[in-house]
C-alpha cells in the first residue's frame, strides 16, 4: 500500500477531519495516510520545503510566500473562503453597532491585537487592516492560536483575529464576541485550499481520488451540517457537535472548487504580501494554481455563495450567543 | 523543585482543587518527565495534546527543571 503524508491544521471545518475520522483514504484509495498536525500554515510550508508532507490543507498567503521562496508546491483545489474573524471582549463595540471598520479599530488605539504566526492568512489580513487605517495598534503573533484566549483574558492583548473555532473557544473561555465578521475583513479570502508538492501533479489518478473525497466532505458540511459536526466532534474529542455547528455558522462558505472570485481574491494578496515585505517577486496564477484536476471533479458552478441552511443570523455580534 | 503547569480549554477540568482555575504548581523530583506530570494530573490519554515548555515545543519524555512553565492544551483553535 502506497503512503501519503498529509499536513493538516486543527481548523475543524477543513475536510481533513471528516476524511481522517472515517478512514476514507484507506477505504477508498487503498493508501496509508500519515497525518501530521501543524500549528499554522507557515509551519506547513516549512514541512513542504523539507519534503515532510506531500499534501496540505493550508491558506493561500503562506502558500504564495513559499512558492515565491522557491518551494515546489501548487494549489489544486479550494475548500473554504472567509475564515478570519475579529474577536474582542463585549465591552468593545462591534461592526453591527459602529458600521465602520475604522470605528471598530479606533477602540484598539495603543492596544495589541493577537493573531497566529507571521505569514499566516490571519496575520496578513490583520497587518493589512491596521496598515490601511491605523498605525497605533501593535500586532502580537502566537505560535498556537489556542494560547490567544488566555492572552485576552489576562489583558496581554485587547482582541484578536483568527479562525471561527478560535472565536467559539474564546467566547466560551473569556466571553469574547465577534466585532468584525469574516466577509467584512476580506471578501472571498482563500482561507484554505488543497496544496500539493509539484511531483504529485503527475499522479493524476491519486489526485482525482483525493479530491473526490475532499469534495464529498465539503458537500457534507454544507448540506448535512449536523451529520458533519457529529463526525468532526468525534474526531476532535474535546468539543461537542454544538461547538462545531457554531463554527460552521460563523463562516459557512465551503466548496472544493477554484472559481474566478477565489483566484482573484488570492491574487489580490500579492500586493499586500509585497508591501509587508513577505515576498519580493510577483507571481502569476499559473505559479500558484493547477486547475486541471478540480475542473474535472467539480465542473459545475461553485457553492461558496450558496451556504444553504448554515446562515441563520445577520447580526454577527450575536452569532455566538444562540 | 517546582514547576508551573498551565492547562487550557477542557483540560482545565483536571486541575487540582487548590488551583486558580488555569494553572497549578507541582513539586517534582529531579528527572521528572512531562509524561509523569500528565499521569499525576490524570489527563485523559485519548485527548490529543500539544505540549510547550517555556513556550517552546516539548515532548512527552522530556524532563523538567526547576521553574519551568509547562503548557498543555488540546489543539482546537485552528491555524
Amino acid at each position: 500500500m502506497e503512503q501519503l503524508k498529509i499536513g493538516y491544521l486543527s481548523t475543524m471545518y477543513h475536510s481533513s477531519h471528516i476524511i481522517k475520522a472515517d478512514g476514507l483514504i484507506e477505504k477508498s484509495m487503498h493508501i496509508t495516510p500519515d497525518w501530521k498536525l501543524f500549528p499554522t500554515g507557515p509551519a506547513m510550508v516549512e514541512a513542504f520545503a523539507a519534503s515532510v508532507i506531500d499534501i496540505g490543507y493550508i491558506g493561500l498567503p503562506p502558500t504564495m510566500i513559499g512558492i515565491e521562496k522557491g518551494i515546489s508546491i501548487k494549489c489544486i483545489a479550494g475548500g473554504h473562503v472567509e475564515g478570519t474573524v475579529m474577536i474582542a471582549p463585549k465591552d468593545f463595540q462591534s461592526f453591527d453597532e459602529l458600521h465602520s471598520i475604522d470605528h471598530v479599530l479606533k477602540q484598539f488605539k495603543d492596544k495589541s491585537l493577537g493573531t497566529p504566526t507571521r505569514g499566516s492568512i490571519h496575520d496578513v489580513i490583520t497587518r493589512n487592516l491596521i496598515g490601511e487605517t491605523r498605525e497605533d495598534i501593535e500586532v502580537k503573533n502566537f505560535s498556537w492560536a489556542d494560547l490567544i484566549p488566555e492572552a485576552i483574558d489576562s489583558g496581554e492583548i485587547a482582541g484578536a483575529l483568527g479562525t471561527p473555532p478560535l472565536a467559539v473557544i474564546s467566547a466560551q473561555e473569556c466571553g469574547t464576541t465577534i466585532v468584525i465578521p469574516p466577509h467584512k475583513l476580506w471578501p472571498y479570502n482563500p482561507s484554505y485550499g488543497i496544496v500539493v508538492r509539484k511531483e504529485l501533479l503527475s499522479k493524476k489518478g491519486l489526485l482525482e481520488d483525493f479530491l473526490i473525497l475532499h469534495e464529498r466532505a465539503c458537500n457534507l458540511i454544507r448540506e448535512k451540517p449536523e451529520e458533519a459536526a457529529t463526525i468532526i466532534a468525534g474526531e476532535i474529542k474535546v468539543v461537542d457537535s454544538n461547538f462545531v455547528i457554531q463554527v460552521f455558522r460563523i463562516s459557512p462558505k465551503y466548496c472544493a472548487s477554484l472559481p474566478k472570485p477565489y483566484i482573484d481574491s488570492t491574487m489580490a494578496f500579492l500586493t499586500v504580501l509585497n508591501k509587508l515585505g513577505y515576498i519580493e517577486k510577483t507571481l502569476t496564477e499559473e505559479d500558484i494554481f493547477d486547475l486541471t484536476t478540480i475542473q474535472k471533479i467539480h465542473p459545475q458552478p461553485d457553492h461558496y455563495s450558496n451556504p444553504n441552511n448554515l446562515t441563520t443570523t445577520s447580526k454577527w455580534s450575536e452569532v455566538l450567543d444562540v | 523543585m517546582e514547576v508551573t503547569v498551565k492547562l487550557f480549554a477542557t483540560l482545565r477540568d483536571f486541575l487540582p482543587k487548590n488551583s486558580d482555575g488555569k494553572s497549578c504548581r507541582v513539586e517534582i523530583d529531579e528527572n521528572t518527565t512531562i509524561k509523569q506530570i500528565i499521569t499525576q494530573l490524570k489527563l485523559p490519554e485519548e485527548i490529543p495534546k500539544i505540549i510547550l515548555v517555556n513556550g517552546l515545543n516539548g515532548s512527552i519524555d522530556q524532563t523538567l527543571k526547576d521553574g519551568d512553565v509547562l503548557s498543555i492544551f488540546p489543539p482546537v483553535a485552528g491555524g
